[in-house]
């Protein structure tokens, strides 16, 4: 391996209709190049398995009943199982059964996802790797990134605006998730009410596991102030935007422990 | 098992009940003011032992009154403290009132006794919240705080009535001019939430929750972890060096440029 290049191995790849960017520190070209195809075909086997937006998806057809849970991947087993230990664990916060009857673990799948792809930029020869998961992240331990926290005004892409607070990412905590904001608006529900949930304009919450972070996150977001107290519990660390002040800034929260290097 | 238990109880505070009826009438409708029915509809799983001693001790109706729910009679009880929805359980709380009435009149020449005892059973407090769940008494609370501060007789039970903070029940207990005031039931989706505050020489002294969240035990007490744990905190969009942003998920610009051709290509 050979690390001469200061300036670190940076690629876009897209799945799930979403961008998910790699950052290799110091990594050779040509052990980074195949890394990152392994790292995107594990997003687009994930999709093609978990996406309700695609008809021929295992997930879309297993709810068609056309095919068994034992036809499907076993992944597929493990993510719903997943999202029954979350929704206990979050103590209904995170709940993945849409009203409509309909299981829904989207709100799981790219954490899950990220998390297992980013094994293959284990074997991309860098000496360290960030993955910028539209919104959420998840890094190498030992190099430590300075993370910002969105605006939730931002739409799109939050890269190169301001953010409302600077996290460390890379010693204590490796992932990072955000929820709600601008985005995609009134996708998460409360499980509790069936409304859609508006507790907090945005909720971010860092450790070192992605799909609990993300998990949680969603939790949060959805079940509002009573869910805190157990991400708090479950050794996460957080930081809630509470409101917008008249005077543009936000009123927000933040557990004890919250990286923040602002 | 239980149904005999609960006779054994009922019986017990029936005649309790009579006998202070009978010892002095006029004491109840001060006390029934007082104290909270919901508040004495504690029914603690993890001291089967007060309830035997209780049976004879002025706290006696603390369990007794949960156990009687559908077997004795409503007895004299001229200000049952309770709104009508509560489900069937009703005349429970008329047999609370009568058995703090004939246990208060028992024991009214040393309200000092009674305050202990009380303190005691406000050990119960997060039990009587998960059995709130199911007795639905909290309607019952809603009416007593008003009157609970109107004379100084109501002084002792009302600082009697369950509280979490025994600290804020010694001045009521020691000062008379100490008073507690229950807050109306506030219930969302999220739980019911009351609070009560402690006013001495017209002034708040300490501001309580006894009843929190999804009324729960467990839930008074997480909330009550959480609370002080987040710091506030005032954010402003800044300008900074930063590796990533943190932000929620969203849609790849390439995805919808392409969705938007699709779109054009469909005539949309």
């Amino acid at each position: 391996m050979t690390a001469h290049n200061a300036a670190p191995h940076r690629t876009t790849v897209h799945a799930m209709a979403m961008p998910f960017t790699v950052e290799l520190d110091g990594a050779d070209p040509a052990d980074a190049e195949p890394a990152i195809a392994s790292f995107h075909g594990v997003l687009r086997w994930a999709d093609d398995v978990f996406s309700l937006w695609k008809d021929d998806s295992s997930l879309s057809r297993h709810l068609a009943g056309e095919l068994a849970l034992e036809e499907c991947p076993p992944e597929l087993r493990e993510v719903l199982e997943a999202c029954e230990w979350f929704r206990e664990a979050t103590d209904g916060g995170f709940d993945a059964r849409r009203r409509d009857g309909v299981i829904d673990p989207t709100g799981l799948v790219k954490g899950w996802a990220v998390a297992r792809a980013a094994r293959a930029l284990d074997r991309a020869g860098a000496s360290g790797w960030m993955v910028g998961a539209s919104g959420d992240i998840l890094c190498s331990p030992g190099t430590t990134r300075r993370i910002g926290i969105a605006d939730p005004h931002v739409k799109g892409d939050p890269a190169g605006t301001p953010v409302l607070d600077v996290v460390e990412l890379g010693g204590a905590f490796t992932a990072l998730a955000t929820s709600g904001g601008a985005q995609v608006v009134d996708h998460i529900w409360d499980p509790e009410t069936g409304e859609v949930a508006r507790h907090y304009p945005q909720v971010s919450v860092a450790g070192t596991d992605l799909t609990v972070c993300d998990a949680w996150a969603t939790a949060i977001a959805g079940g509002g102030p009573r869910i805190v107290p157990r991400a708090l519990a479950a050794g996460l660390e957080v930081l809630l935007v509470t409101g917008l002040r008249h005077d543009g800034t936000y009123d927000a929260q933040s557990s004890p422990g919250w990286p923040s290097v602002a | 098992m239980r149904a005999s238990r609960a006779l054994l109880v009922a019986g017990g505070c029936a005649a309790i009940v009579g006998a202070g009826w009978v010892a002095s009438p006029k004491e109840l409708p001060t006390l029934d003011l007082v104290a909270p029915a919901g508040d004495r509809d504690t029914e603690d799983p993890s001291s089967p032992v007060r309830d035997t001693e209780d049976r004879e001790s002025a706290d006696g109706d603390v369990n007794g009154d949960t156990e009687d729910r559908e077997s004795t009679e409503p007895a004299p009880s001229p200000s049952v403290s309770c709104t009508p929805d509560d489900d069937g359980d009703s005349d429970d709380d008329g047999d609370s009132d009568d058995d703090r009435d004939s246990e208060d009149r028992e024991s009214d020449d040393h309200d000092d006794d009674r305050d202990s005892e009380d303190r005691e059973s406000d050990d119960h407090d997060d039990d009587r919240d998960a059995e709130d769940r199911e007795a639905d008494d909290d309607d019952c609370v809603l009416v007593t705080p008003g009157p609970s501060v109107t004379e100084p007789a109501a002084e002792a039970p009302a600082s009697a009535t369950t509280d979490p903070a025994p600290a804020t029940t010694d001045p009521a207990t020691t000062d008379p001019t100490t008073t507690t005031h229950d807050g109306p039931v506030v219930t969302n989706p999220r739980g019911n939430y009351q609070a009560r505050i402690t006013v001495a020489d017209g002034r708040i002294v300490a501001v309580d929750a006894i009843v929190a969240g999804t009324s729960a035990g467990e839930s008074v007490e997480i909330n009550a972890q959480a609370i002080p744990a987040l710091a506030d905190r005032v954010l402003a969009a800044q300008s900074a060096n930063v590796d990533e942003v943190s932000g929620a998920s969203f849609t790849s610009p390439a995805f919808l440029e392409s969705v938007r051709g699709a779109m054009a290509d469909a005539g949309l």
